[in-house]
């Protein structure tokens, strides 16, 4: 690190909020920059006098309370009277930490954050995924029925202009959408910014629209209750924000996880869209721009079923159909872990073959894909071998126990079994999730290589930049946190963690082979490393490579992600 | 189930009360003495990001119940302080979706007792020019962007970084930018 630390570094630094790389690149940098250290007790000195600041000036000066303070007491009855049936909040923080020895103190704080955040993190994701999958059930169409959405819809600029309302009507039924605009501006560009961001197809308020807005922010989802609505908010990450998201929030009513209302927050003007009826439309009383839309479709669905079903589709539209498949399938996290296999195949058009998922996972494929057209969803029958994820599988070599003796330096740093056994939950699932989005990236890779990339068309490239650009967000993410939870053991066992120095940058296509690798490997030596395996590794010889397969993996998923933005 | 692992809680500040060593007292008791302990810098915490006294008040009874019913459900607590200015947090930023808009603290700082500061500069000038820059910190404090105060403000009482954002519905990243903009402001303040 040539170049002065900036405040916010310094800053980190002195908070211990450093990652293990940055944390040792800065030290270095520190111990040969006068300048840094004079700016670092400059700094110190600052928060001293905001602390003094604030406990000294600020506080005092603050409104005392205007009256005197009522007894808890009564209150706690109450609450204690509500029973368990209470739950205020459904963010209240959860802190399931176990009771540590002083040795595994260190990590005793790392757990306890994640725990804390993991609860309401959790909670809301839970919200969001099953408000998702039981709003889509309850928009699924089949046959000739069609879904009548009526929405009214605010928009608020941000700057100058006045609050407009408007109303409109989305139709749906088994081939496609149509959102009925009648020249009004403000649904129109609503509509506009659904298709740019890749929900052309859905219902304002759809479990795709829930499931692709919250994505697109790419942030950590919280929730809350009040009543009996419950409000997810999910805040924009560097993703979100690259696209002009900043917030989205949304309104479930009651135990239904009915989506009452949608707020989608752009740096430019917020979108408030509440639903007024969603039912099932008479075809006899559709709008004659409505039904000359749905002929047209209806149509061209018939001449593909007849093309699937005989004559294969052309290549090019089977493409573009693999990868509108493969994009609403990662829109519902079906290319994580689920073992499906996709591929086009002539005469065939696309088969999804679903036969390893989970049965919750093929009954969210059954609505989107069994009556696609040129799509063939297999879910039940033998799998075929070779239908899975991984292949690569590499053995560990025993390096320095020689048996299965406990690493005792591992032992001493956690201080009990507990201990060691929630770390080693927490960082096996990291890992996990972490090599999950490594085999997707992988998957595109190998599916569309650089020089076939090119061949698509514009919108299945944008489609494919938008999973490649999801999974490196996410691969950053669980590296980081990865990185959070080996750091106080990398400085509580004082191990030399090597430095991964930068290579030149390589096709995404490239990437995702060694991301996968370095992925598996990672995992690999984490389970060596902490678990009872035959092969097992002290963290001594494990912690250096693992540190420096994540700075490597983190390296090449900000690559894929800053190549793909282009 | 009453599970309180009170007695690890080492961001303890003052020593006044450790429910730790409380003995065999009940739930009710221990969440008692920790209102009585800790409900006025909770309080200040909530009118010092927005709402006005009445409601404060309130919300502070509502932090302290939130923290009882958790413990009754046997959620072990690692840090009654934290979790309390965690709770205190989110009560905050929900209570800014509510009312919309920026807000500016109002301090009473000509009353405040910055002149009764203990006299460990050298000269009574120097005394006096350093208590003027503790009460242009402190305005500035004040009229920090509510996400910056309240970065500062769980940053003092010990939140990483990660809680911090969990409160705030913010990346990690994001609220070292915040911290490092409002310690910038604040500088700039106290020239």
């Amino acid at each position: 690190m040539s170049e002065h630390l900036t405040q916010q570094q310094l800053l980190r630094h002195l908070d211990g909020e450093m990652r293990v790389l940055e944390e040792r690149k800065a030290e270095k940098h520190l111990r040969a920059c006068w300048s840094c250290q004079a700016e670092l007790g400059r700094l110190q000195a600052q928060i001293a006098e905001i602390l003094e600041a604030e406990q000294k000036v600020y506080e005092p000066a603050l409104p005392e309370p205007p009256r005197p303070w009522a007894r808890l007491e009564p209150k706690l009855a109450q609450a204690g009277a509500a029973g368990e049936s209470r739950e205020r909040a459904g963010w209240l923080p959860k802190l399931n930490v176990p009771r540590w020895a002083w040795g595994g103190a260190a990590a005793a704080v790392v757990i306890a954050w994640t725990t804390w955040l993991a609860a309401p993190v959790a909670l809301a994701k839970e919200a969001l995924r099953r408000a998702a999958v039981e709003t889509e059930q309850r928009q699924r169409v089949s046959g000739k029925a069609v879904l009548r959405q009526r929405v009214s819809v605010r928009r608020a600029r941000r700057q100058g202009a006045a609050v407009e309302n408007s109303s409109l009507s989305a139709y749906r039924w088994a081939q496609g959408s149509y959102w009925r605009l009648q020249d009004d501006p403000v649904g129109a560009e609503l509509r506009e910014r659904y298709a740019a961001n890749g929900m052309g197809e859905a219902l304002p308020l759809s479990g795709a629209a829930l499931e692709g807005w919250t994505r697109l922010t790419g942030g950590w989802a919280r929730a809350s209750r009040s009543g009996e609505t419950t409000s997810v908010e999910v805040a924009s990450a560097e993703a979100g924000l690259a696209r002009g998201l900043e917030r989205v929030s949304i309104e479930l009513e009651g135990g239904e996880y009915r989506v009452k209302a949608m707020t989608l927050s752009f740096r430019d003007a917020e979108f408030r869209i509440q639903e007024e009826e969603t039912v099932e439309a008479a075809r006899g009383e559709l709008p004659a721009d409505v039904l000359a839309k749905l002929g047209g479709e209806e149509r061209e669905a018939t001449a593909v079923a007849r093309q699937s079903a005989g004559v294969p589709a052309p290549a090019e539209n089977r493409d573009e159909l693999e990868m509108a498949v493969r994009y609403e399938l990662h829109g519902i996290g079906a290319d994580l872990g689920e073992g499906i296999e996709i591929t086009a195949r002539e005469g065939e058009g696309v088969v999804v073959d679903a036969r390893q998922s989970s049965e919750e996972m093929k009954a969210r494929l059954k609505p989107l894909l069994a009556e696609r057209a040129g799509v063939r969803l297999i879910l039940e029958g033998e799998p075929s071998k070779g239908n899975t994820q991984g292949g690569v599988s590499r053995v560990i070599p025993d390096k320095s126990t020689g048996g299965g003796s406990r690493d005792r330096k591992l032992s001493t740093y956690f201080g009990s079994a507990g201990a060691q056994e929630n770390f080693t939950r927490l960082a096996l699932a990291g890992s996990g999730n972490l090599l999950e989005h490594a085999y997707a990236w992988h998957e595109l890779a190998r599916r569309w290589p650089a020089e076939a990339e090119k061949g698509l068309t514009k919108t299945a490239q944008e489609q494919l930049k938008a999973i490649l650009r999801d999974h490196g967000r996410e691969i950053t993410a669980r590296v980081e946190e990865l990185e959070d939870l080996l750091h106080p053991m990398v400085k509580g066992m004082d191990v030399q963690a090597g430095e991964w120095q930068p290579t030149r940058p390589l096709e995404p296509q490239a990437n995702g082979e060694i991301a996968v690798t370095l992925a598996q490997r990672t995992d690999k030596l984490l389970r060596a490393m902490l678990t009872d395996s035959d092969q097992r590794v002290t963290a001594e010889a494990a912690l250096p490579e693992i540190v420096r397969n994540l700075q490597e993996l983190e390296w090449r998923a900000q690559q894929l992600r800053q190549s793909k933005r282009q | 189930m009453e599970v309180m692992a009170l007695q690890r809680d080492r961001s303890w500040r003052g020593g006044s009360v450790c429910p730790g060593d409380l003995g065999a007292v009940s739930l009710e008791d221990r969440v008692t003495v920790l209102y009585e302990t800790h409900r006025e810098e909770i309080y200040r915490f909530l009118v010092g990001h927005g709402m006005s006294p009445g409601e404060a008040q309130d919300a502070t009874q509502d932090v302290f119940v939130d923290l009882y019913t958790a413990l009754k459900k046997g959620t072990a607590v690692e840090s009654p302080r934290a979790w309390l200015y965690t709770v205190a947090g989110r009560s905050a930023a929900d209570y800014w979706r509510r009312v919309k808009g920026g807000f500016r603290v109002q301090l009473e700082l000509e009353e405040s007792p910055a002149a009764l500061m203990p006299a460990d500069e050298p000269t009574p000038e120097e005394q006096a020019r350093r208590n003027q820059r503790l009460r242009r910190i402190a305005a500035g404090l004040g009229q920090l962007p509510k996400e910056q105060r309240m970065c500062i403000q769980l940053r003092m009482q010990g939140l990483r970084y990660r809680e911090i954002g969990a409160i705030l519905g913010a990346p990690t990243s994001t609220v070292a930018d915040w911290l490092a903009a409002a310690i910038t402001a604040l500088r700039e303040d106290g020239r």
